[in-house]
């Protein structure tokens, strides 16, 4: 038998799978412009460029939105840190290492008051509140290089700039990669990714 | 008494002839005295004697001008007087007007001032009476240059001062010594180098400044190479005249391509070269883009935006104006007489370019509408043939390294050690800036999640897998 408990909103929901269509939409014609050579692209570089202009807009609205939504519904509390951070990091951290060998439940239970798990809340409030905001920002600079230091350290303004896209960039790309695996530690690997078409969390009863 | 006046007359008898022989001795030398002077006066007038002061050994030589202001007088090196052509010639043959050999000498008031023109076209007169124009052909040559200087600027009253002109024969040829050497001379070549000098010192400072900071006077002035272009060889000699006319425009046109002649041909094969063919068209032509007497400009500039902004400023002006473009447009295939080709709109052309006008701002036209070719081409591609792929700029080894940023690149070379660290110090450019060591950190990072996922992975479905097979 199996619990349901009715936790990601419609709204939630939307932005997430945006959000996660325009990562990927990024991360593809980011890679085929960053990585451009004759002959060698995911995307032509042009075609590229105009894409990665559109998705990096939308991706800042659904940010905005995402952020805005986030204060009205309090759902932006869920993602701070709760103490203990850090016992509860090693904890959950233990149960990836180890215990989800062994078949072992997770050692936080999913409630409608606490949705993520420490170690969960923590890597998305560094992701979504610290890093996503950086590639948003310095993508939007690239709309209006104006607005960058002529010069910096005796190179182009841009650098920089360019630089903390790059960088930021990439930490999303690996956090993807972590993110769309741990999707599958659920009951089933199903499980997780059903939850968040539906927004029903389903747990065993063992939970 | 008879002994002593016999006495008295032994010893002033001689004595008497002694005053008369001391008498005709006093006339004799008053009369040479008298006479000498004007005998040796017209001796003082040869060459020699002008030298002995005029040489200036014997220090500053000064005389009122007309002015009634004193002025110093030219030295006269005999030496250097000695080569030149002038050399056989006396003195007062020019200088007329000058009678006797004192300091402050009189002067002839009918005599002429000393006049090239006059004294050489009557010498090619002569030769022509004569028969003797073969021989003298040199004199030929000398009453063309005189007559081509009457027509030039600088033979044309001088704006400040109208008793002038604007310059004389002797202000360019040192009319005592005279040694130009004849064209295609190896004389010649040496010489060269010291033109630029006598241009501009006193009436081209800033042209001559210009000039010596540029690839022609670095090698013309630094290193004595007598190839190398100087002012002559686009202004002429003699025939110095308006510089914005077309017809020189053409001519210097010429003169480059006497030398550049790779970059001529491919300069031909454009639409700008096919119009400066054209009788009176006035089109783009080399020191349009190349500067005229700072030659290498685009060098001279060092920051790249400010060498985009410098040519690109001269395409667009021409190519977003529709009065401008139509001065040069060419006739339209199958369309009514006269009729010209429209000028075709610049932005719907490079609609296709993400970014135009950052890129109009970051980059020259001839970056895209230049063969891609090692060598820079200066055949201007059109809209067919430019360059329409964007990873010949935007990626590891891009062409802007050998085009926008070659002169940066050959100084530079990998200051850094970055990739493209040149274009990287400068500018942004997506693709084309890229650290190999970040690049290979993020790799490596990210190639390492995957493995650690799959791994991951694998080893919890072996154990879901055991802990099936055990319930069972």
């Amino acid at each position: 038998m199996s619990e349901r408990i009715y936790l990601l909103p419609l709204w939630l929901r939307l932005w997430h799978w945006t959000n996660a269509f325009l990562i990927i939409t990024l991360t593809i014609t980011g890679m085929s412009l960053h990585f451009a050579a004759p002959g060698r692209f995911l995307v032509e570089f042009s075609l590229a460029a105009r894409i990665h202009d559109i998705a990096g807009i939308a991706l800042a609205c659904a940010y905005s939105f995402y952020f805005i939504m986030n204060i009205f519904t309090g759902n932006g509390l869920q993602y701070f840190p709760r103490s203990p951070v850090i016992a509860g990091c090693i904890k959950q951290a233990k149960f990836y290492m180890w215990g989800i060998f062994k078949g072992e439940p997770h050692p936080y239970a999913v409630t409608k008051e606490v949705k993520f798990n420490p170690l969960q809340a923590l890597l998305y409030w560094i992701i979504m509140y610290m890093v996503l905001p950086v590639v948003i920002i310095t993508g939007l600079i690239y709309f209006f290089p104006s607005v960058a230091p002529d010069k910096l350290f005796g190179m182009d303004g841009l650098l920089p700039v360019a630089f903390l896209h790059y960088a930021s960039s990439a930490a999303i790309f690996l956090f993807l990669i972590g993110h769309i695996y741990l999707a599958t530690t659920g009951d089933k690997p199903t499980t997780m990714i059903k939850m968040m078409l539906t927004g029903w969390h389903e747990h065993s009863k063992h939970h | 008494m008879t002994t002593l006046s016999a006495i008295q007359e032994k010893i002033t008898g001689p004595l008497r002839n002694l005053k008369a022989w001391l008498l005709a001795a006093a006339v004799c030398t008053a009369g040479a005295l008298v006479t000498l002077p004007v005998e040796a006066a017209s001796h003082k007038l040869d060459n020699a004697s002008c030298q002995d002061c005029h040489s200036g050994k014997k220090g500053k030589l000064e005389a009122k001008g007309t002015d009634g202001e004193k002025r110093e007088l030219f030295v006269i090196e005999n030496e250097k007087y000695g080569k030149g052509v002038h050399a056989k010639m006396e003195c007062v043959a020019c200088h007329t007007e000058i009678v006797d050999s004192k300091a402050n000498h009189k002067i002839d008031p009918k005599a002429k001032k000393p006049d090239c023109a006059t004294c050489h076209e009557d010498l090619w007169a002569k030769a022509k009476k004569d028969g003797k124009t073969k021989e003298k052909a040199r004199m030929g040559t000398v009453v063309e240059n005189i007559d081509a200087y009457q027509k030039s600027f600088h033979a044309k009253e001088n704006q400040d001062d109208e008793t002038k002109v604007n310059a004389t024969c002797s202000q360019c040829h040192n009319t005592h010594t005279f040694d130009i050497p004849p064209k295609d001379s190896e004389a010649r070549k040496e010489w060269r180098p010291s033109e630029p000098a006598s241009c501009g010192k006193g009436c081209h400072e800033d042209q001559l400044e210009e000039f010596e900071g540029s690839i022609h006077g670095e090698k013309l002035i630094d290193e004595g190479e007598g190839k190398a272009a100087t002012c002559s060889d686009c202004h002429t000699a003699h025939s110095v005249g308006n510089t914005s006319a077309v017809t020189f425009k053409q001519k210097v046109l010429e003169s480059c391509g006497d030398c550049h002649d790779d970059a001529f041909k491919s300069y031909e094969r454009t639409q700008h070269g096919k119009l400066a063919t054209h009788k009176g068209a006035s089109t783009v032509r080399c020191m349009d883009c190349h500067g005229s007497h700072g030659i290498f400009l685009v060098t001279k500039l060092k920051d790249p935006r400010k060498m985009v902004a410098q040519d690109n400023k001269m395409c667009i002006s021409c190519h977003t104006s529709d009065k401008k473009y139509e001065k040069f447009a060419p006739l339209k295939v199958g369309g009514k007489e006269g009729e010209k080709v429209e000028r075709p709109d610049l932005d719907e052309q490079h609609k296709w370019l993400p970014n135009t006008k950052l890129h109009w701002q970051s980059v020259r036209c001839i970056d895209c509408h230049t063969s891609a070719e090692p060598g820079l081409s200066h055949e201007i591609l059109g809209e067919k043939k430019a360059e329409r792929m964007c990873v010949t700029c935007h990626t590891k080894d891009s062409q802007l390294a050998t085009r926008l940023y070659r002169h940066l690149a050959d100084d530079e070379k990998q200051k850094y050690g970055f990739a493209n660290s040149v274009i990287l110090s400068n500018s942004y450019v997506i693709g084309a800036t890229r650290h190999p060591l970040l690049d290979t950190l993020i790799l490596a990072m990210a190639a390492l999640t995957f493995i650690g996922v799959l791994g991951h992975g694998l080893i919890r479905y072996l154990g879901a897998k055991k802990r099936r097979n055990n319930a069972k």
